[in-house]
């Protein structure tokens, strides 16, 4: 794909992303599922989708990318509010179509070590609010900084950190003997 | 009860898509890339798409403005029907008067319809004889 850079004017902090959005795909599609796989309750396919929605927004809105933060920084934000966008279609579709104990589980085409525990996991991580999950994920999963997470998230580092003893209390609680 | 860190590592190993390989990094860039690609083609579209509109509406315009107008630009003199009058109805005793508001007598004479064999036969005889006297 050929970039028309000359399209985008903006300032010099997403020239280097703008000028070849492809190594910028490439360079962090990885991380990027995962982060997706792991904020949408463990379905590949959705991952997939979310991370793909999440490059197609930056590339959109890369002309408009101030430099306030670093691009990890804006992107993640972007890649966070898909996940949010994706959940909350999963909970319509579940009131949708019928009892929301019947729905199907995400789909893994990994052989699943403990299929139990991973339930479990599920089970706990959805007892969260979305908050909570997001600073686990970030924080805890993924190796953000306190900091770095409150500017993905854009909450204060005091919320964050609230956030992330409630997350840990409860799931301590649900995974207690895992 | 498991530590924080524990918890952490527990929840991360479930948690773990399957890994990339080179070939499946560059079928997702390549699904990314084909997004934004339709996108721009979509972009195309509609854009052609409000040329055309935006050409027709001009062409019915310029064709409305050029079709003749249908009516005379005189005045049209407005005829105005005789009505009956309103006393006719209000006065409807007097049927004499609103037979002769009406009706025609030489019209009734000349209808085709009114010949010799729908009259009584009475009728021509006294006609005959009023035509005799009148002489």
């Amino acid at each position: 794909m050929e970039l028309a850079a000359a399209r985008w004017k903006s300032e010099s902090p997403a020239e280097e992303a703008t000028k070849d959005f492809s190594a910028f795909v490439e360079s962090r599609c990885e991380r990027a599922i995962r982060v997706a796989y792991r904020l949408v309750g463990g379905d590949q396919g959705a991952a997939e989708d979310v991370a793909q929605n999440a490059f197609f927004r930056a590339y959109r809105a890369l002309g408009s990318f101030r430099g306030e933060s670093s691009l990890d920084t804006w992107f993640y934000r972007i890649l966070v509010r898909e996940a949010h966008r994706h959940r909350r279609w999963q909970a319509v579709r579940k009131l949708w179509n019928g009892d929301p104990e019947e729905a199907p589980e995400p789909i893994d085409e990994r052989p699943v070590g403990d299929p139990k525990l991973r339930r479990r996991i599920l089970a706990a991580l959805d007892r969260l609010s979305p908050s909570q999950r997001d600073t686990f994920v970030l924080v805890h999963l993924e190796g953000f900084s306190v900091a770095d997470a409150a500017a993905t998230l854009g909450k204060a580092t005091g919320t964050v950190k609230s956030h992330l003893h409630r997350a840990l209390e409860t799931l301590r609680k649900e995974l207690r003997d895992a | 009860m498991p530590d924080d860190r524990r918890l952490a590592e527990l929840v991360g190993e479930t948690l773990r898509p399957k890994p990339m390989d080179p070939a499946a990094r560059a079928a997702f860039r390549r699904a990314v890339e084909s997004r934004i690609e339709a996108r721009d083609d979509r972009r195309v579209v509609w854009r052609g798409a409000l040329v055309l509109a935006a050409s027709a509406a001009a062409a019915a315009v310029l064709w409305l403005e050029s079709v003749p107008s249908s009516t005379p630009n005189e005045p049209v003199e407005v005829v105005r029907e005789e009505t009956a009058p309103a006393a006719v109805f209000e006065n409807a005793e007097d049927d004499l008067s609103v037979l002769a508001a009406y009706a025609d007598p030489d019209e009734i004479l000349d209808d085709p319809v009114i010949s010799e064999t729908s009259l009584p036969d009475d009728y021509f005889v006294l006609a005959s004889l009023v035509d005799e006297l009148d002489g």
